[in-house]
């Protein structure tokens, strides 16, 4: 009999925002979300911590990345923003249920 | 009353903000901090509707803001195609979907939101509760 371990390190893509996440920015953050899964990397962390504002079309780029990644077997996770006015449009919509979330992208990452 | 006029594009909707702060500042610095997160976040979905939903690119969006001790009035006026309300998406969040998530969040953040088509354009009015937040608990 042969005994063969292997181990094997799964990959997590971390991606750091600042600044607003709205319309505007929101196209860039889907191109990148996608640039990933379309690699065949579908654990992402979305670290929106020093995220100012977060508008319905910023949610709507994260839940599409969200939906790719649970798709292809993986999540997409977000840390928490830490300013209030960005936390709003996650608790309004519920998606703070929705999302895995966590206080920092390390806690989230060794989680996996 | 005070005014503020934009082109219908999500560039343009950055002013809103400062815009809404320099209205909100007769405010004590908690309420005027509290209260405006809410209403840059709802007046911005609004805009947003707009400039997406009523083919106005060319147009410019014209808001109005009125601060009472009780109450704050925004109205948003555009000359796009007229919105039909129930076209809007009822999101379901047991099925997670892409968009339809603006008119939810701003319900949730007015005290009321009426739409009326008047002389070629469309007029949303919302209405937010002001708090006193500066007033002090009363003693028992």
């Amino acid at each position: 009999m042969d005994i063969n371990s292997q181990t094997h390190r799964l990959e997590v893509v971390v991606i750091g925002l600042t600044g607003r996440l709205d319309a505007i920015e929101s196209g860039a953050v889907r191109t990148t979300l996608t640039d990933h899964t379309e690699a065949g990397r579908h654990r992402l962390v979305v670290d929106l911590s020093r995220i100012e504002f977060v508008d319905s079309a910023g949610l709507a780029a994260l839940v599409q990345g969200m939906k790719r990644c649970r798709q292809d077997g993986g999540d997409l996770r977000l840390v928490t923003p830490t300013d209030p006015a960005a936390r709003r449009v996650f608790e309004l919509t519920k998606f703070d249920r929705v999302f895995t979330m966590g206080d920092s992208a390390e806690g989230l990452v060794s989680g996996w | 009353m005070s005014e503020l006029s934009v082109d219908s594009n999500h560039e343009a909707l950055r002013a809103i903000g400062p815009w809404l702060s320099t209205v909100l500042d007769p405010l004590d610095e908690l309420t005027k901090t509290s209260l405006g997160t809410r209403v840059e976040l709802a007046v911005h979905e609004l805009a947003t509707n707009s400039v997406d939903h009523s083919n106005s690119s060319a147009a410019t969006l014209l808001l109005r803001a009125e601060l009472t001790d009780a109450s704050l009035r925004v109205e948003l006026l555009d000359d796009g195609d007229a919105v039909d309300v129930s076209s809007f998406p009822e999101p379901d969040l047991d099925q997670p979907q892409v968009r339809g998530y603006g008119m939810m969040i701003i319900e949730q953040l007015v005290r009321s939101l009426d739409y009326e088509r008047v002389g070629g354009r469309n007029r949303w009015t919302a209405v937010f509760d002001v708090p006193n937040l500066a007033d002090p608990p009363a003693e028992s």
